[in-house]
Formats: structure tokens, sequence, C-alpha cells
């Protein structure tokens, strides 16, 4: 069968009545947190990892893909009607969106932003269902050293490769490889770093710390923050409709937004936000208006949507395909698939069809409610704003103190929650991404296995990880990703690869 | 020549893009030139509300 056939499949399944919910809730909370500042997908999802440890697990990961999408579809709204993004992949958004909206033009920016956003999704998710046979097709002759090269060009790119400080990315990365060591060895039944507390036995669970590090810790860094909008909501006067010459204005770029946005999003570490100014300052260049930028320009706006919204197609790529997180919500998706047992990868394509393809195609679905769901309902969304802030950072306090208790009702693991939150919470007070202590804490059990089997193939001879073509090259890629950037930072150009390996989209 | 100088090009602007999200990850404001580079005017970029 090819993609297309197992594309319809996939349809088949996520047409059905419950998915179609679970994939109406993931979007419907996606757009509400993409609306709100300073709460992103990454945080949602980590929220209802718990919550979701009993329901089906299709339909749980449809709701958060469609959390995904959800986010990238929101930010846009507050971005275009009050000029303060509520998701960093929307500010580029805000600069000519505002602009547009002052100038009684605001229906057309939300609706050129809608729309660039549903064809970017949808052209994007198609790009996914067609590239992923291929890179699975590839990735089934992987052994285990190209499996462990690939984590290791994982772990670098997340932690150190954009980083503002390899050291800080790096301490994150094996404070999570520590923490992964917890428990009992897989391969000899030895305890390790359990420190006689038999509860420890079992290891570090991954939900309860993607819950306390992007949930408690990020709540209490938001809260800190002191977020205020005290600016004003810009009405949106006239037709919401886009004219003739928006349209012809807007279709071009929202095909070479998608085109921008969707490989930055496969990037190990690329994010959503590369995609958006290198999509506006496309724009610029080729527009045949360019003095209109920075005064409302359509393609300004058109661009960047489309670009941010093809990036969540391309994230789901390397997650899918290989197993591979490129950034902090991919790695809480990945926690989401192992808490049902699923190990996104190769394999996944081949014992559980119905579950990828279901999820692929919820998306092209999803798409479609977000188009529905945002333009017709943009004042209900920027309603949200106006709910107090204490409310809701201390609502998503009893969320994620809730939940973990329900999925596993033990003091112990409470503790762990509240200790990990306040980690989570100095960390990122200090500069420390936690994207990669999430990453480490989840690849490094297999990246272990990995390495001890390719080690047990070649009786201890360590030269067997990079005589494989395909390992060298992954190896080569990873001590580039690492050299690299410390050599520009020797330079004093260390300043434009700061902080992307903590990327929280 | 073109070929080049559009490759050349191309890198420039992905190199600003990378910059000035990275600044904007760490809170910092990005630099003027950077910004210039992708067509952005800093009193522009100023305007938003970044939390």
């Amino acid at each position: 069968m090819g993609a297309f056939d197992f594309l319809l499949q996939g349809l088949a399944t996520a047409a059905e009545p419950m998915m179609l919910l679970y994939a109406l809730i993931g979007v419907t909370l996606g757009t509400a947190v993409g609306v709100l500042p300073g709460i992103g997908p990454a945080l949602t999802v980590a929220l209802l990892l718990p919550v979701t440890y009993r329901l089906d697990a299709a339909g749980s990961l449809i709701m958060f893909a469609g959390i995904y999408y959800g986010g990238m579809y929101g930010g846009s709204t507050t971005s275009i009607l009050l000029n303060t993004p509520g998701e960093s992949a929307s500010i580029i958004t805000a600069l000519e969106g505002n602009k547009m909206a002052r100038k009684g033009r605001g229906g057309p920016a939300l609706a050129t932003a809608a729309i660039g956003s549903f064809i970017a999704g949808l052209i994007a998710t198609l790009l996914l269902a067609f590239l992923a046979p291929w890179i699975v097709k590839v990735a089934l002759v992987f052994g285990p050293r190209e499996y462990f090269a690939l984590m290791v060009l994982a772990f670098v790119t997340v932690s150190a490769a954009f980083g503002d400080s390899a050291l800080r990315g790096l301490t994150s990365l094996f404070l999570g490889l520590a923490l992964a060591c917890v428990g009992i060895d897989q391969l000899t039944g030895q305890a390790r770093l359990e420190f006689g507390v038999p509860v420890l036995l079992d290891g570090i669970e991954v939900t309860t710390m993607a819950v306390a590090m992007f949930a408690v810790g990020e709540a209490l860094f938001i809260a800190g923050q002191r977020i205020h909008i005290d600016d004003e909501l810009t009405a949106v006067k006239g037709s919401i409709w886009m004219s003739a010459s928006d349209w012809a204005r807007s279709w071009k770029p929202w095909l070479r937004g998608t085109f921008i946005g969707f490989p930055i999003g496969a990037m190990p570490a690329g994010g959503a936000e590369i995609g958006t100014f290198l999509s506006y300052a496309t724009e610029k260049k080729l527009s045949k208006h360019p003095e209109e930028f920075g005064h409302g320009a359509i393609e300004g706006v058109a661009g960047p949507e489309a670009a941010n919204n093809a990036s969540a197609a391309g994230t789901l790529v390397p997650l899918l395909t290989l197993g591979l997180p490129t950034s902090a919500t991919a790695a809480i998706m990945l926690a989401g698939f192992q808490q049902f047992g699923l190990q996104p990868g190769p394999l996944l394509f081949a014992t559980n069809p119905t579950l990828v393809w279901g999820l692929i195609a919820s998306l092209l679905i999803a798409n479609f409610m977000l188009l529905v769901l945002n333009l017709p309902l943009i004042g209900l969304w920027v309603k949200l704003l106006t709910v107090p802030k204490p409310w809701l950072y201390a609502g998503i306090l009893l969320f994620a103190t809730l939940g973990t208790i329900g999925a596993n009702p033990s003091t112990f693991e409470l503790g762990m929650l509240l200790g990990f939150g306040v980690l989570g919470y100095g960390m990122r007070l200090f500069g420390y991404p936690i994207a990669p202590i999430v990453v480490g804490l989840i690849l490094g059990p297999m990246a272990e296995q990995h390495l001890r089997r390719a080690l047990s193939i070649s009786q201890g001879d360590w030269g067997y990880l990079v005589q494989s073509p395909i390992a060298a090259v992954l190896l080569g890629i990873a001590a580039l990703a690492l050299i690299v950037p410390l050599i520009l930072r020797a330079r004093g150009k260390g300043e434009m690869l700061s902080q992307l390996a903590g990327d929280e989209d | 020549m073109t070929i080049i100088r559009y490759i050349r090009s191309a890198l420039r602007m992905f190199g600003a893009a990378v910059s000035v999200v990275s600044d904007l990850r760490v809170n910092h404001l990005p630099s003027e030139r950077e910004l210039n580079r992708l067509g952005i005017k800093k009193a522009d970029f100023q305007a938003i509300h970044l939390n």
C-alpha cells in the first residue's frame, strides 16, 4: 500500500466520532493556550499527560497533536488585535498584523493568518504523510550503532548546538541522563542510584518529570514575571473577509511560508520562530510593495503565519519516523507515546499503522476544525485574556497536582512533582534550558540500550560505532554541531546561537 | 555569480533569523544590525509587547 492508501485508512480512523471529539478538545485547548501569552503547547500537553493516562492511546495522541496545531493558530489573534504575541512563533505577525488592525483591516489580517495557517497545515501534513514512509524505509536498516549515533545527535542538537551556553545545555542533559539511570538496570537487573529507597527501583516517572518541569516550573516562572496586558484591544472594523487584492497578495506568501517553515521545523532545534522571521524577510525582498512593510503589509502576516503552522507538521517528521524530538512540545509528545507503551520510530509504522496514520490524518481534520473555530469565534478567544492571571497559574498547579496523584497515587510521587517543579523553576530562572533534561530522561535509557547492544556485538570494540557510514556521518554531524558553535562563540558570534536548544514550543 | 550571491544572501538571512530568535529566547533585544538584515526596523520591533 502507498502513502495515499494509508492516509485514507487513517482518515477513516480519525473520522470516528470519539476521535473527532478528541481532536475538537485538542484544537480548542490549543487555540486557548495559543491566545494566552506565556502559556504554550508544551505546558498544556505536559499538564494533560497524567490525565490521559487511562484514556485511549490514539485519542490522546490526536488530542496532543490538536493542541500543538491549535497553539500555532491561536497565537496570531492577540498578535494582530493586541500587539501581544500569544506564542513566540507569532511575534513577527504582530509587526504587520497589528498595523493592519489599527488601519481598520484587522479582519483581513486575521483571515489571511487563519487561511494561511490552514493551507500551510494542509500541505505540510500531506508532505509529512508522503515523506514519512521514505524516511521509515531508510531507518529500517538502522542497527544499534546507528540508533545510538542518532540519539547522540539529538542530545547535542537539543542541548548544546544552539545554546546560549553549551555548558548549561549539557548540564541539563546530563542531569536528565543521570536521572534516567535511576532504577533497575534493564540488562543486568542490578539496582542503580536508588539510595535504598524502594520506590526508586521503578525509576523516575517520565510523566511526573515532564509535568513538574513544563507545567509546575513554567507556571511558577511565568507567575513570577508578572505579565500585564494593558494595551487597548484593536476592534475588528469592517468586513472580516479578504478582498480580491488581498487574496492575490497572500497566496504566494502562504506557499513560500509553508516551504520555509516545514524543513526548519523538522531540523533539530530549529523551532517555529526561525521560519517565521525568514519568511518575513523573504516576503519583504520579493514583494512588489516593499514600502508597505512596517505599515501593515498583508504579505508580512500571510507568510510567517503559514511558516509557523508548517513547522508544527515538520516537527512531527523526525518524531514519528525516528522517534527524535526536535522541540520541547515534541519531547513531551514522545513522553505521551511512551506512557501508552509506544515507541515512535520506523517500527511503529509497521506495528501500529492504524494509530500512526490516524494521527497524521487527524491533523488534516484538525486543520478544518481550526479554520471554523478561529475566524467566527475571535471575540470569545480574546475574552480569555480577561481571566485573572493568578487564577490561571493556580489552576495549572492544581491541575498538575491532581493529575499526577490520579495517575500515581503516592505521596512520594507528589514530593517528586514539587521537587522537580522547584528545580524546573530554578533552571528557568538561571537560564538553564529544561528541554534537554526531559530529552535525557526519555532518550537516555534507549541510547544506553543501543550502545550496550552495539558493544556486545563488537565484543567491546568502540571502533565498531564509527565503522558504519550512517553512524559515522551522524556522529560527525553531532561533533560539528558541538564544535562549530564553540568556535563561533570564540570569534564573538556566540549570541546568534544562544538558547535555541531550549525551544519551548 | 548570481547563484553564489543568492546563496550568500540566504545564509546571511538565516544567520540573522537565528541570531534574533536566540536573543529573544534569553529576553534580550535583538541587535539593530540583525533586525535590519531581516528587513525589520528596531522601533517597530520594540513596539511589540513581548513578555
